[in-house]
Protein backbone atom coordinates (compact mmCIF):
# COMPACT_ATOMS: atom_id res chain seq x y z
CA UNK A 1 0.00 0.00 0.00
CA UNK A 2 0.83 3.60 -0.52
CA UNK A 3 2.99 4.71 2.16
CA UNK A 4 1.40 8.19 2.22
CA UNK A 5 -2.03 6.69 2.76
CA UNK A 6 -1.01 4.69 5.42
CA UNK A 7 0.72 7.71 7.09
CA UNK A 8 -2.57 9.79 6.40
CA UNK A 9 -4.78 6.95 8.30
CA UNK A 10 -2.21 6.67 11.56
CA UNK A 11 -2.35 10.60 11.84
CA UNK A 12 -6.14 10.67 11.26
CA UNK A 13 -6.76 7.68 14.05
CA UNK A 14 -3.95 8.82 16.16
CA UNK A 15 -5.85 12.44 16.24
CA UNK A 16 -9.19 11.17 16.51
CA UNK A 17 -7.89 9.00 19.71
CA UNK A 18 -5.92 11.59 21.34
CA UNK A 19 -9.08 13.91 21.46
CA UNK A 20 -11.75 10.96 22.54
CA UNK A 21 -9.03 10.63 25.45
CA UNK A 22 -8.82 14.44 26.17
CA UNK A 23 -12.27 14.57 26.60
CA UNK A 24 -12.24 11.98 28.45
CA UNK A 25 -9.64 13.03 30.76
CA UNK A 26 -11.53 16.65 30.81
CA UNK A 27 -14.92 14.82 31.85
CA UNK A 28 -13.06 13.41 35.39
CA UNK A 29 -11.10 16.56 35.69
CA UNK A 30 -14.53 18.65 35.64
CA UNK A 31 -15.87 16.19 38.24
CA UNK A 32 -13.02 16.91 40.22
CA UNK A 33 -13.33 20.67 39.77
CA UNK A 34 -17.18 20.84 40.64
CA UNK A 35 -16.63 18.11 44.02
CA UNK A 36 -13.90 20.45 44.84
CA UNK B 1 -9.68 38.84 31.69
CA UNK B 2 -7.30 38.15 28.86
CA UNK B 3 -5.13 41.59 26.76
CA UNK B 4 -5.32 41.93 23.24
CA UNK B 5 -3.61 44.43 21.07
CA UNK B 6 -5.75 47.60 19.75
CA UNK B 7 -3.08 49.82 18.56
CA UNK B 8 -3.08 50.02 15.21
CA UNK B 9 0.53 50.68 14.68
CA UNK B 10 1.06 47.25 16.42
CA UNK B 11 -1.39 45.32 14.35
CA UNK B 12 -0.08 46.91 11.19
CA UNK B 13 3.11 45.58 11.92
CA UNK B 14 1.82 42.33 12.78
CA UNK B 15 0.10 42.05 9.90
CA UNK B 16 3.21 42.98 8.05
CA UNK B 17 4.85 40.35 10.04
CA UNK B 18 2.72 37.07 9.98
CA UNK B 19 2.38 38.35 6.02
CA UNK B 20 6.31 38.17 5.97
CA UNK B 21 5.97 34.47 7.45
CA UNK B 22 3.56 33.25 5.42
CA UNK B 23 5.33 34.60 2.23
CA UNK B 24 8.78 32.65 3.40
CA UNK B 25 6.30 29.50 4.04
CA UNK B 26 4.42 29.34 0.71
CA UNK B 27 7.99 29.39 -1.08
CA UNK B 28 10.11 27.46 0.90
CA UNK B 29 7.78 24.63 1.39
CA UNK B 30 7.99 24.57 -2.23
CA UNK B 31 10.96 22.18 -0.91
CA UNK B 32 8.20 19.21 -1.38
CA UNK B 33 7.80 19.80 -4.89
CA UNK B 34 11.43 19.89 -6.05
CA UNK B 35 12.78 17.42 -3.49
CA UNK B 36 11.55 14.66 -5.68
CA UNK B 37 12.74 16.35 -8.97
CA UNK B 38 16.05 16.19 -6.89
CA UNK B 39 16.26 12.72 -5.80
CA UNK B 40 15.72 11.30 -9.41
CA UNK B 41 18.39 13.26 -11.12
CA UNK B 42 20.43 10.76 -12.70
CA UNK B 43 23.44 12.91 -11.94
CA UNK B 44 22.46 11.67 -7.97
CA UNK B 45 22.65 8.15 -9.55
CA UNK B 46 20.40 6.91 -6.66
CA UNK B 47 18.16 4.65 -8.55
CA UNK B 48 15.01 5.62 -6.95
CA UNK B 49 11.38 3.99 -7.45
CA UNK B 50 8.49 6.69 -7.45
CA UNK B 51 7.21 4.85 -4.17
CA UNK B 52 10.84 5.09 -2.51
CA UNK B 53 10.46 9.10 -3.17
CA UNK B 54 6.97 8.89 -1.46
CA UNK B 55 8.71 7.40 1.70
CA UNK B 56 11.22 9.77 1.90
CA UNK B 57 8.90 13.17 1.47
CA UNK B 58 6.25 11.09 3.60
CA UNK B 59 9.08 10.99 6.37
CA UNK B 60 10.03 14.22 5.59
CA UNK B 61 6.29 15.49 6.96
CA UNK B 62 6.45 13.69 9.56
CA UNK B 63 5.91 16.84 11.66
CA UNK B 64 3.31 18.71 9.86
CA UNK B 65 1.38 15.23 10.34
CA UNK B 66 1.56 15.72 14.16
CA UNK B 67 1.26 19.36 14.73
CA UNK B 68 -1.48 18.88 16.81
CA UNK B 69 0.53 17.32 19.63
CA UNK B 70 3.23 20.00 18.88
CA UNK B 71 0.54 22.41 19.44
CA UNK B 72 0.33 21.51 23.02
CA UNK B 73 4.03 21.93 23.45
CA UNK B 74 3.84 25.29 22.17
CA UNK B 75 1.16 26.21 24.67
CA UNK B 76 3.54 24.66 27.33
CA UNK B 77 6.69 26.31 26.13
CA UNK B 78 7.39 29.10 29.09
CA UNK B 79 8.70 32.73 28.85
CA UNK B 80 12.24 33.01 28.44
CA UNK B 81 13.35 36.81 28.39
CA UNK B 82 10.07 37.69 26.89
CA UNK B 83 10.40 34.95 24.38
CA UNK B 84 7.71 32.29 24.29
CA UNK B 85 6.22 31.61 20.61
CA UNK B 86 9.20 33.34 18.77
CA UNK B 87 11.40 30.56 20.82
CA UNK B 88 9.78 28.07 18.02
CA UNK B 89 10.06 30.50 15.13
CA UNK B 90 13.92 31.27 16.01
CA UNK B 91 14.45 27.74 16.61
CA UNK B 92 12.36 26.55 13.13
CA UNK B 93 14.27 29.01 11.23
CA UNK B 94 17.93 27.26 12.57
CA UNK B 95 16.74 23.98 11.51
CA UNK B 96 15.28 25.25 7.80
CA UNK B 97 18.68 26.90 7.41
CA UNK B 98 20.51 23.61 8.12
CA UNK B 99 18.28 21.55 6.45
CA UNK B 100 18.61 23.26 3.60
CA UNK B 101 22.75 23.00 4.58
CA UNK B 102 22.62 19.48 4.52
CA UNK B 103 20.69 18.75 1.68
CA UNK B 104 22.49 20.81 -0.97
CA UNK B 105 26.50 19.83 0.77
CA UNK B 106 25.45 15.32 0.47
CA UNK B 107 25.18 13.48 -2.44
CA UNK B 108 24.13 10.55 0.13
CA UNK B 109 20.12 9.44 0.33
CA UNK B 110 20.35 9.13 4.16
CA UNK B 111 22.04 13.11 4.52
CA UNK B 112 19.57 14.19 1.85
CA UNK B 113 16.31 12.32 3.78
CA UNK B 114 17.59 13.99 6.96
CA UNK B 115 18.25 17.51 5.67
CA UNK B 116 15.04 17.36 4.19
CA UNK B 117 13.48 16.25 7.57
CA UNK B 118 15.18 18.81 9.58
CA UNK B 119 14.24 21.64 6.95
CA UNK B 120 10.30 20.97 7.14
CA UNK B 121 10.47 20.40 10.79
CA UNK B 122 11.63 23.58 10.96
CA UNK B 123 8.69 24.88 9.16
CA UNK B 124 6.27 23.42 11.22
CA UNK B 125 7.78 24.70 14.50
CA UNK B 126 7.71 28.34 12.41
CA UNK B 127 4.00 27.85 11.37
CA UNK B 128 2.69 26.84 14.67
CA UNK B 129 4.63 29.79 16.38
CA UNK B 130 3.56 32.46 14.03
CA UNK B 131 -0.08 31.28 14.17
CA UNK B 132 -0.04 31.36 17.95
CA UNK B 133 1.42 34.96 18.18
CA UNK B 134 -1.13 36.47 15.84
CA UNK B 135 -3.94 34.42 17.76
CA UNK B 136 -2.15 35.47 20.89
CA UNK B 137 -2.44 39.01 20.50
CA UNK B 138 -5.17 39.92 17.60
CA UNK B 139 -9.07 40.67 18.35
CA UNK B 140 -11.41 38.66 17.17
CA UNK B 141 -12.86 41.42 14.53
CA UNK B 142 -9.08 41.07 13.17
CA UNK B 143 -8.56 37.38 12.46
CA UNK B 144 -10.22 37.82 9.07
CA UNK B 145 -7.71 40.56 8.01
CA UNK B 146 -4.58 38.79 10.10
CA UNK B 147 -5.21 35.66 8.69
CA UNK B 148 -6.50 36.23 5.28
CA UNK B 149 -3.14 38.42 4.81
CA UNK B 150 -1.35 35.76 5.55
CA UNK B 151 -2.89 33.37 3.27
CA UNK B 152 -2.49 35.46 0.16
CA UNK B 153 1.27 36.31 0.98
CA UNK B 154 1.57 32.14 1.31
CA UNK B 155 -0.40 32.03 -2.24
CA UNK B 156 2.33 34.57 -3.54
CA UNK B 157 5.18 32.94 -2.10
CA UNK B 158 4.49 29.32 -3.83
CA UNK B 159 3.37 30.90 -7.13
CA UNK B 160 6.69 33.48 -7.23
CA UNK B 161 8.94 29.73 -6.24
CA UNK B 162 7.31 27.62 -8.75
CA UNK B 163 8.34 29.72 -11.53
CA UNK B 164 11.41 31.25 -10.14
CA UNK B 165 13.44 27.99 -8.76
CA UNK B 166 12.55 26.24 -11.74
CA UNK B 167 14.58 29.43 -13.61
CA UNK B 168 17.37 28.67 -11.26
CA UNK B 169 17.75 25.14 -11.55
CA UNK B 170 17.90 25.20 -15.63
CA UNK B 171 20.33 28.19 -15.67
CA UNK B 172 22.71 27.69 -12.48
CA UNK B 173 22.39 23.96 -11.40
CA UNK B 174 21.03 22.54 -7.76
CA UNK B 175 23.35 23.93 -5.38
CA UNK B 176 22.59 27.34 -6.40
CA UNK B 177 18.68 26.67 -6.18
CA UNK B 178 18.64 24.98 -3.20
CA UNK B 179 20.63 27.99 -1.56
CA UNK B 180 18.22 30.09 -2.94
CA UNK B 181 15.57 28.23 -0.03
CA UNK B 182 17.94 30.22 2.35
CA UNK B 183 16.73 33.29 1.16
CA UNK B 184 13.35 32.14 0.92
CA UNK B 185 13.22 31.01 4.68
CA UNK B 186 14.40 35.09 5.72
CA UNK B 187 11.31 36.73 5.67
CA UNK B 188 10.54 35.23 8.61
CA UNK B 189 12.95 37.26 10.71
CA UNK B 190 10.47 40.50 10.33
CA UNK B 191 8.09 38.70 13.08
CA UNK B 192 10.45 38.85 16.10
CA UNK B 193 9.91 42.55 15.68
CA UNK B 194 6.96 41.60 17.79
CA UNK B 195 6.61 42.02 21.08
CA UNK B 196 4.76 39.20 22.98
CA UNK B 197 2.07 39.58 25.50
CA UNK B 198 3.24 38.36 28.82
CA UNK B 199 2.35 34.70 30.02
CA UNK B 200 -0.24 35.77 32.85
CA UNK B 201 -2.20 32.97 34.51
CA UNK B 202 -4.93 33.15 31.74
CA UNK B 203 -2.34 31.99 29.09
CA UNK B 204 -1.04 29.32 30.74
CA UNK B 205 -2.09 25.42 30.45
CA UNK B 206 -4.28 23.98 33.10
CA UNK B 207 -5.67 21.22 34.56
CA UNK B 208 -8.67 23.63 34.89
CA UNK B 209 -8.35 24.98 31.07
CA UNK B 210 -8.34 21.67 29.96
CA UNK B 211 -11.52 20.05 31.74
CA UNK B 212 -13.24 23.19 31.60
CA UNK B 213 -12.83 23.50 27.52
CA UNK B 214 -13.18 19.78 26.74
CA UNK B 215 -15.40 18.19 29.13
CA UNK B 216 -19.05 19.46 27.40
CA UNK B 217 -19.49 16.60 24.89
CA UNK B 218 -21.86 18.76 22.92
CA UNK B 219 -19.02 21.52 21.57
CA UNK B 220 -16.06 19.15 21.98
CA UNK B 221 -18.09 17.36 19.00
CA UNK B 222 -19.23 20.39 17.58
CA UNK B 223 -15.64 21.33 17.12
CA UNK B 224 -13.93 18.32 15.79
CA UNK B 225 -16.70 17.71 13.19
CA UNK B 226 -15.69 21.87 12.20
CA UNK B 227 -12.61 20.80 11.98
CA UNK B 228 -12.33 17.57 10.22
CA UNK B 229 -15.25 18.16 7.81
CA UNK B 230 -15.30 22.25 7.00
CA UNK B 231 -12.01 22.82 5.42
CA UNK B 232 -12.15 20.37 2.92
CA UNK B 233 -11.80 23.39 0.02
CA UNK B 234 -8.02 23.65 0.95
CA UNK B 235 -7.66 19.89 -0.99
CA UNK B 236 -7.85 21.93 -4.04
CA UNK B 237 -4.62 24.01 -3.21
CA UNK B 238 -1.97 23.81 -5.98
CA UNK B 239 0.55 22.23 -3.43
CA UNK B 240 -1.77 19.22 -2.54
CA UNK B 241 -1.43 18.37 -6.29
CA UNK B 242 -5.41 17.28 -6.73
CA UNK B 243 -5.75 20.50 -9.10
CA UNK B 244 -3.08 19.68 -10.90
CA UNK B 245 -4.54 16.51 -11.71
CA UNK B 246 -7.87 17.32 -12.37
CA UNK B 247 -6.49 20.28 -14.76
CA UNK B 248 -4.28 18.30 -16.87
CA UNK B 249 -6.51 15.04 -17.03
CA UNK B 250 -8.84 17.81 -18.87
CA UNK B 251 -5.80 18.93 -20.98
CA UNK B 252 -5.16 15.27 -21.62
CA UNK B 253 -1.02 16.05 -20.11
CA UNK B 254 0.49 12.92 -18.22
CA UNK B 255 1.66 13.58 -14.41
CA UNK B 256 5.27 15.08 -14.42
CA UNK B 257 8.10 12.47 -13.10
CA UNK B 258 10.94 14.07 -14.65
CA UNK B 259 12.69 17.76 -14.22
CA UNK B 260 12.55 17.95 -18.22
CA UNK B 261 8.51 16.89 -18.15
CA UNK B 262 7.96 19.25 -15.48
CA UNK B 263 9.56 22.00 -17.51
CA UNK B 264 7.83 21.02 -20.67
CA UNK B 265 5.02 21.03 -18.81
CA UNK B 266 5.64 24.48 -16.69
CA UNK B 267 4.27 27.06 -18.60
CA UNK B 268 0.41 25.71 -19.14
CA UNK B 269 0.64 24.15 -15.41
CA UNK B 270 2.04 26.99 -14.37
CA UNK B 271 -0.05 29.78 -15.90
CA UNK B 272 -3.14 27.43 -13.93
CA UNK B 273 -0.99 27.15 -10.93
CA UNK B 274 -0.12 30.78 -10.95
CA UNK B 275 -3.95 32.11 -12.25
CA UNK B 276 -4.81 30.04 -8.77
CA UNK B 277 -2.47 31.25 -6.19
CA UNK B 278 -3.30 35.13 -7.55
CA UNK B 279 -6.67 34.83 -7.13
CA UNK B 280 -6.44 32.67 -3.99
CA UNK B 281 -3.97 35.69 -2.66
CA UNK B 282 -7.06 38.32 -3.76
CA UNK B 283 -9.10 36.14 -2.02
CA UNK B 284 -7.86 35.55 1.41
CA UNK B 285 -7.13 39.26 1.74
CA UNK B 286 -9.18 41.18 0.55
CA UNK B 287 -12.49 38.60 1.19
CA UNK B 288 -10.67 38.18 4.64
CA UNK B 289 -10.79 41.62 5.71
CA UNK B 290 -14.42 41.71 4.71
CA UNK B 291 -14.63 38.65 6.75
CA UNK B 292 -14.74 40.43 9.82
CA UNK B 293 -17.06 42.96 8.60
CA UNK B 294 -19.55 40.49 7.25
CA UNK B 295 -19.85 38.09 10.00
CA UNK B 296 -16.79 34.84 10.16
CA UNK B 297 -19.73 32.41 9.86
CA UNK B 298 -21.79 34.31 7.40
CA UNK B 299 -18.85 34.74 5.30
CA UNK B 300 -18.18 30.97 5.56
CA UNK B 301 -21.52 30.67 4.34
CA UNK B 302 -20.96 32.72 1.20
CA UNK B 303 -17.96 31.64 0.08
CA UNK B 304 -18.41 28.20 0.33
CA UNK B 305 -21.40 28.70 -2.13
CA UNK B 306 -18.99 30.20 -4.59
CA UNK B 307 -16.62 27.73 -4.19
CA UNK B 308 -19.18 24.98 -5.36
CA UNK B 309 -20.76 27.02 -7.82
CA UNK B 310 -17.45 27.28 -9.53
CA UNK B 311 -16.58 24.23 -9.05
CA UNK B 312 -19.52 22.55 -11.24
CA UNK B 313 -18.73 24.75 -13.92
CA UNK B 314 -15.98 21.84 -14.46
CA UNK B 315 -18.36 19.86 -14.97
CA UNK B 316 -19.96 21.57 -18.04
CA UNK B 317 -18.17 22.45 -21.28
CA UNK B 318 -14.74 23.75 -20.29
CA UNK B 319 -14.26 25.36 -24.10
CA UNK B 320 -17.67 27.15 -23.55
CA UNK B 321 -16.56 29.08 -20.97
CA UNK B 322 -12.90 30.25 -22.72
CA UNK B 323 -14.29 30.31 -26.15
CA UNK B 324 -15.40 33.95 -24.51
CA UNK B 325 -12.16 34.98 -23.08
CA UNK B 326 -9.60 32.92 -24.99
CA UNK B 327 -10.98 31.71 -28.59
CA UNK B 328 -7.62 30.97 -29.57
CA UNK B 329 -7.41 27.54 -26.74
CA UNK B 330 -10.76 27.84 -25.30
CA UNK B 331 -9.83 24.42 -23.08
CA UNK B 332 -7.03 26.21 -21.60
CA UNK B 333 -8.47 29.59 -21.36
CA UNK B 334 -11.46 28.02 -19.78
CA UNK B 335 -9.18 25.88 -17.26
CA UNK B 336 -7.35 29.53 -16.61
CA UNK B 337 -10.05 31.21 -16.06
CA UNK B 338 -11.91 28.59 -13.74
CA UNK B 339 -8.71 28.15 -11.71
CA UNK B 340 -8.91 31.40 -11.19
CA UNK B 341 -12.30 31.94 -9.55
CA UNK B 342 -12.09 28.84 -7.56
CA UNK B 343 -8.44 30.31 -6.35
CA UNK B 344 -10.52 33.42 -5.03
CA UNK B 345 -13.21 31.24 -3.38
CA UNK B 346 -10.55 28.43 -1.80
CA UNK B 347 -8.67 31.91 -0.88
CA UNK B 348 -11.56 33.48 0.77
CA UNK B 349 -13.53 30.35 2.12
CA UNK B 350 -10.40 29.46 3.78
CA UNK B 351 -9.69 32.01 5.53
CA UNK B 352 -13.25 32.38 7.03
CA UNK B 353 -12.77 28.67 8.38
CA UNK B 354 -9.61 29.35 10.18
CA UNK B 355 -11.61 32.52 11.32
CA UNK B 356 -14.07 30.33 12.87
CA UNK B 357 -11.19 28.24 14.33
CA UNK B 358 -9.20 31.07 15.24
CA UNK B 359 -12.34 32.79 17.51
CA UNK B 360 -12.68 29.67 19.59
CA UNK B 361 -8.48 28.95 20.78
CA UNK B 362 -8.95 28.98 24.99
CA UNK B 363 -6.26 31.44 25.22
CA UNK B 364 -4.85 29.12 27.58
CA UNK B 365 -4.32 26.04 24.61
CA UNK B 366 -4.24 28.50 21.48
CA UNK B 367 -1.74 26.48 19.75
CA UNK B 368 -3.61 23.40 20.07
CA UNK B 369 -6.72 23.85 19.17
CA UNK B 370 -6.01 25.74 16.15
CA UNK B 371 -3.02 22.99 15.20
CA UNK B 372 -5.90 20.66 15.74
CA UNK B 373 -8.00 22.54 13.41
CA UNK B 374 -5.42 22.22 10.80
CA UNK B 375 -4.66 18.33 11.18
CA UNK B 376 -8.73 18.60 10.57
CA UNK B 377 -8.26 20.00 7.06
CA UNK B 378 -5.42 17.67 6.16
CA UNK B 379 -7.97 15.01 7.01
CA UNK B 380 -10.57 16.48 4.97
CA UNK B 381 -8.34 17.15 2.09
CA UNK B 382 -7.05 13.50 2.31
CA UNK B 383 -10.58 12.25 1.80
CA UNK B 384 -11.46 14.67 -1.12
CA UNK B 385 -8.51 13.26 -2.63
CA UNK B 386 -8.36 9.74 -2.03
CA UNK B 387 -12.61 9.49 -3.04
CA UNK B 388 -12.14 11.63 -5.60
CA UNK B 389 -8.47 9.94 -6.92
CA UNK B 390 -10.45 6.46 -6.62
CA UNK B 391 -13.16 7.41 -8.83
CA UNK B 392 -10.82 9.24 -11.12
CA UNK B 393 -8.80 6.31 -11.49
CA UNK B 394 -11.81 3.56 -12.26
CA UNK B 395 -14.39 5.71 -13.73
CA UNK B 396 -13.89 9.66 -15.04
CA UNK B 397 -12.71 13.39 -14.50
CA UNK B 398 -16.71 14.63 -14.21
CA UNK B 399 -17.54 11.89 -11.87
CA UNK B 400 -14.18 12.82 -9.55
CA UNK B 401 -15.79 16.19 -9.29
CA UNK B 402 -18.75 15.79 -8.71
CA UNK B 403 -17.74 13.34 -5.62
CA UNK B 404 -14.97 16.29 -4.83
CA UNK B 405 -18.50 18.96 -4.85
CA UNK B 406 -20.70 16.57 -2.24
CA UNK B 407 -17.42 15.88 0.45
CA UNK B 408 -16.98 19.86 0.29
CA UNK B 409 -20.19 20.37 0.36
CA UNK B 410 -20.82 18.81 3.83
CA UNK B 411 -18.93 21.35 4.97
CA UNK B 412 -22.09 23.84 5.74
CA UNK B 413 -23.59 21.28 8.29
CA UNK B 414 -21.03 20.96 11.06
CA UNK B 415 -20.79 25.15 10.90
CA UNK B 416 -24.36 25.28 10.88
CA UNK B 417 -24.46 23.15 14.14
CA UNK B 418 -21.08 24.95 15.75
CA UNK B 419 -21.07 25.56 19.49
CA UNK B 420 -17.88 27.64 20.69
CA UNK B 421 -15.90 26.06 23.97
CA UNK B 422 -17.17 28.18 26.91
CA UNK B 423 -12.99 29.14 27.51
CA UNK B 424 -12.89 30.58 23.93
CA UNK B 425 -11.39 33.64 23.05
CA UNK B 426 -14.83 35.20 21.90
CA UNK B 427 -16.60 33.41 24.43
CA UNK B 428 -14.73 35.43 27.04
CA UNK B 429 -15.01 38.82 25.36
CA UNK B 430 -18.48 38.68 24.60
CA UNK B 431 -18.83 38.35 21.54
Amino acid sequence: MDVKLIMSIIVILLSILLYILLVLLAKKWYRELVED
Amino acid sequence: MILLEKRPEYLKLLTIGYGAVYFSEGSFRSLGIFLPLYLIDPALNLDLSLSDIAFIVAIAYIAWNFKFILGLLVDLTPMIHGLRRRIWIICGEIFRILGILVICTSRELLSISIGAFIALTGDAMIDMGADALLIDTAPPDWHGLGLGAGWASRAFGYSISAIATVYLIINYGWLVSWLVFIIYSMPVLMILLIKEPPLTPERRVSREAIARTFSNTRTAASFFFLAFFSGACYSLDPNRGLLSVISSTKLGLTKATTVAEYISQLPVMGLIMASFGFAAAIGGLIMGAYTDKLGHRKSYYISLTGFLMTLSLWLIELEFIGNIIYPKDPLLGGIVLLSGLLGFFEGWNFVAWETLIADVCPPQLTSFVFQYGMTGTHFSAFLVAFISGYFLENYNINLAITVTLIIVSIGYIPVLFFRPFQTSKIFLLGD
